[in-house]
């Protein structure tokens, strides 16, 4: 693979809402890439004919659904102690719409 | 310290009580916590509650549970209603669990002192436990060294006999690389075997709780209370699937163990030696030993870094700032908020994942890297079968070497390479149990694996229990404190 330029990767940390700085970006990319490299390994496997592994456990053949039983769920304000801002029982957020 | 299983016959036929249990532990803590740190909190107040309310249900004459009185340490990244969860990371550090685990749920149910939370990786992402945000724990066999990751307190209180037993999460080797580094034994179950209900979660399709002890009794005994089926992970396997736990079965003449020779071929001479040594005192049980195909596992660190870190992308894409955890203050915008929460939030390590998994997902790259990764995985899995229809168990040495000096490992590669030999089984979903298998020159401990076919827990831990009724290794203690 070509490097990954410094533009892409503000792009890809753009995606993972991950806010950083010029100068930690340039030391991440730096391991970023030696990482990308090594995975690239796996270019050595032949992998023609091979389905791709989206189940691990045998037993996980039949779709693991289980009975749809009502029951109690967990209290809305235990839940919200753990919410940095709410108003009345909502979850507070900056404005996103603006006049 | 007694074994779990010991200290709890000990309380069940009143040779002592839970009170006095709980007042040795911690007066025992409190000499030696300060040299390990193995623990971000001790519930010191609610041990004594716990005694109390367990010596007056001894004193009615009520049935006492399957693990009455055994201290178990649970890693920070497990629920405990009404107390913190922080997964050693900088988001989380006020975050308080608004219900059980399954496995803490269980725990309950049976009478187990919870001593309390320890110290990992952030969000379980790491191997030698320095990446924790809060502090480092230290190898009680050396403090110099690491105790292993990312388990690594959980690894070193049951180590430096804080608790009797602790439990760890397992991705890729994160309960059996600290249990070899730190002299203990580990079992990392059958993906599915314990419910997940509780655990923050990492790589979704390869974390398993584990428990950790230094006798398989102890594992057996936590195995049976904690593996049973729960509604609430839907990758809970029923119990009907598994092979029951059994307390008096012993290693069986007549087993067959593969060991996979040229998979291991370039590890150092004195890794070697131990490792041998191992394998001769299974031969000397009874046991076959063949020779197995398994240098496919020579990918497994490049498939599981790109597999580990796609899931935790997106389980970890829920942290942003709205419905718990840190929120910036920074933030004017909702974007910023996001933005800003998690650089605040999330060390370099954490964000070092989410950016590779994020690129291995996006498009243009998926089919390279995340689809070509779950091929090999399955080929993985193919070559794990091939073998288990020659063999029982596959035996393979738990780390390259032994425990390295804290702050001597840098580049975040070489860091994951030292998964190497425990990943295959996160891979797979196969059992793998980790022991103890000696003392390097150097006085450094260092383990082994014994990796077994999906649902045959009970039959490691069976050989497991032979091997350390032959061997002393889980006897040796560290030297700490001032009472040894």
């Amino acid at each position: 693979m070509e490097q990954i330029s410094e533009d892409e990767f503000l792009h890809l940390a753009h995606l993972c809402r991950i806010s950083i700085s010029k100068k930690k970006m340039k030391e991440i990319l730096v391991e970023f890439q030696a990482v990308v490299k090594y995975v690239e390994l796996l270019n050595e496997v032949d992998t023609s004919g091979v389905e791709p592994c989206n189940y691990v456990a045998q037993s996980h053949s039949k779709t693991p659904l289980r009975d749809d039983e009502p029951e109690n769920s967990l209290d809305k304000d235990v839940f919200l102690k753990g919410t940095p801002k709410t108003i009345a029982s909502l979850v507070q957020v900056p404005t996103v719409l603006r006049s | 310290m007694e074994s779990a299983c010991e200290l709890h016959r000990k309380l069940i036929e009143g040779e002592t009580s839970a009170g006095q249990i709980a007042e040795q532990l911690l007066a025992h803590i409190r000499r030696i916590e300060p040299q390990v740190g193995a623990f971000l909190k001790v519930f010191e107040e609610s041990l004594f509650e716990h005694a109390d309310r367990l010596d007056a249900k001894r004193k009615g004459g009520e049935l006492l549970g399957k693990l009455a009185g055994v201290p178990i340490a649970i890693k920070d990244n497990i629920n405990i209603r009404g107390e913190k969860t922080t997964c050693a990371s900088r988001y989380l550090e006020n975050f308080v669990a608004p219900f059980d685990a399954t496995v803490i749920r269980r725990f309950r149910e049976e009478d187990a002192f919870i001593v309390g939370k320890t110290n990992l990786d952030e969000f379980a992402m790491g191997t030698s436990c320095e990446y924790s945000a809060f502090q480092t724990t230290k190898n009680p066999w050396n403090l110099d060294l690491v105790p292993g990751g990312s388990s690594g307190g959980s690894a070193a209180a049951v180590a430096s006999e804080m608790s009797s037993i602790a439990l760890g999460s397992d991705t890729g080797g994160s309960i059996r690389l600290p249990a070899s580094f730190c002299n203990i034994a580990s079992i990392k179950p059958t993906y599915g075997r314990i419910s997940r209900y509780g655990l923050v979660a990492f790589g979704s399709s390869l974390d398993q709780i584990g428990p950790m002890a230094y006798r398989c009794e102890d594992l057996e005994r936590t195995l049976q209370v904690i593996g049973t089926y729960c509604k609430h992970d839907s990758t809970s396997v029923p119990e009907k699937d598994f092979e029951p736990i059994s307390f008096e079965r012993r290693f069986e003449k007549g087993f067959t163990v593969g060991v996979p020779w040229q998979f291991i071929e370039g590890v150092p001479q004195e890794t070697k030696e131990i490792f041998e040594r191992a394998v001769k005192t299974l031969q000397s049980l009874g046991a076959r030993i063949i020779d197995v195909d398994l240098s496919i596992l020579k990918y497994g660190v490049a498939v599981y870094y790109i597999l580990c870190t796609a899931e935790a992308s997106t389980n970890l894409a829920r942290f942003d700032g709205v419905r718990y955890g840190l929120r910036s203050e920074r933030a004017q915008t909702l974007d910023e908020l996001y933005d800003f929460s998690r650089e605040e939030g999330f060390g370099d390590e954490v964000k070092r994942r989410i950016l590779l998994g994020t690129f291995v997902l996006s498009s243009g790259y998926q089919d390279a890297y995340y689809h070509k990764a779950q091929k090999v995985r399955q080929i993985v899995i193919n070559k794990f079968n091939d073998a288990f229809s020659e063999c029982d168990c596959i035996a393979l040495p738990t780390s390259y070497s032994g425990a390295f000096t804290a702050g001597a490992k840098k580049d975040p590669l070489s860091l994951y390479l030292e998964d190497l030999f425990t990943i295959g089984a996160n891979l797979a979903g196969i059992p793998a149990l980790a022991l103890q298998g000696g003392f390097l020159p150097d006085g450094r401990p260092l383990g082994f694996q014994l990796f077994g076919p999906q649902n045959h827990d009970a039959e490691l831990l069976a050989i497991g229990k032979s091997f350390q009724s032959v061997t002393d290794y889980c006897m040796k203690r560290p030297k700490l404190g001032e009472e040894r």
